[in-house]
């Protein structure tokens, strides 16, 4: 459902945020056990997702490869 | 001495690494040690191992990497880093500037690779040991085959710390070398177990999750032990025969 209102909102240049829920064991970016898929890199950050705990759990819909969270 | 205000000496040595105390942070459940800055002065433990590195940034696994089971957890990060080369840059020189004793935990495919990454590591001031993972099961190659049977591995995370104080027992018997205990760490009592079982040092690991305070209530649980009752960190190892 996120993903549909992110496309929504991308095809309507509406800005969207999204509320992130993932497992989290220590929910302070130690574990990397809350991954979400990212579009594009981010300097300094490790590559290939986002953290629900330390980037999130709020974030703008856009910086969130939404085909690859679509599993 | 900076760190746990205690007058027992918890020095241990480790090969020719002398750590002002035996308890240091497992890899992959430390960070890179700067995350725990908004919990307690990290350079006051023994030591930190950080998360593994490897010549490049890995992404790891996709989604989902984690489960909780009867006596922990069970994970698949996929060893996701940020290499070598930003952790020497971004990390060391604050850890470094910190105080903190840094154990670099490293992994590669190749000998080869090893061997570049551990050069990278030595050429900065502040790692004082290098930690090969040569065990990992949550990539292809690695670890043994139980790591990837979901079943036998959590019959086995049922009860991690008997099993791991029993295999350090046996071991720290077996060998003439230092014997560092992990598995199961949580509270000071485990600590102490492990060193009469013969452990130089310890590693707390998944507890830091549960508790960011954990390894720095294990330190001062054991400093108050060796305290009261007017020994040292060192009098502890091999006590049970």
């Amino acid at each position: 459902m996120m993903a549909a209102v992110a496309r929504i909102c991308d095809a309507r240049g509406v800005p969207c945020e999204v509320s992130l829920e993932t497992p989290m064991a220590c929910g302070y970016g130690v574990c990397l056990g809350c991954p979400v898929p990212r579009r594009e890199g981010k300097e300094g950050a490790l590559p290939g997702f986002l953290y629900a705990c330390t980037e999130g759990p709020c974030v703008d819909a856009a910086t969130i490869d939404w085909r690859r969270s679509e599993r | 001495m900076t760190g746990v205000n205690t007058t027992a000496d918890l020095s241990v040595e480790v090969g020719s690494l002398t750590l002002k105390n035996p308890v240091l942070t497992a890899s992959g459940t430390f960070g890179y040690g700067l995350e725990y800055d908004a919990f307690f002065d990290v350079a006051e433990l023994g030591g930190i191992c950080t998360k593994g590195l490897s010549l490049s940034p890995r992404a790891g696994n996709p989604p989902e990497r984690i489960c909780e089971t009867a006596a922990g957890m069970l994970n698949a990060i996929g060893l996701a880093n940020v290499g070598v080369e930003a952790f020497c840059k971004d990390k060391l020189p604050i850890l470094r500037r910190r105080g903190v004793t840094v154990v670099a935990n490293i992994f590669a495919i190749t000998v080869d690779d090893f061997v570049t990454i551990a050069r990278r590591v030595d050429a900065d001031e502040g790692v004082a040991a290098i930690e090969l993972n040569v065990s990992c099961p949550n990539v292809d190659k690695g670890g043994l085959e139980f790591g990837c049977d979901p079943v036998a591995a959590a019959r086995v995370t049922a009860a991690v710390k008997p099993l791991a104080l029993r295999m350090v027992w046996e071991l720290a018997r077996a060998v003439r070398i230092p014997v560092i205990g992990i598995g199961g760490i949580a509270r000071a009592e485990d600590a102490i177990e492990f060193l009469l079982a013969g452990a130089t040092a310890i590693q707390v690991g998944t507890a830091n999750f549960a508790d960011p305070m954990a390894s720095m209530k294990v330190l001062e649980g054991l400093a108050a032990y060796c305290a009261a009752r007017g020994m040292s960190a060192r009098d502890l190892i091999g006590k049970m025969r």
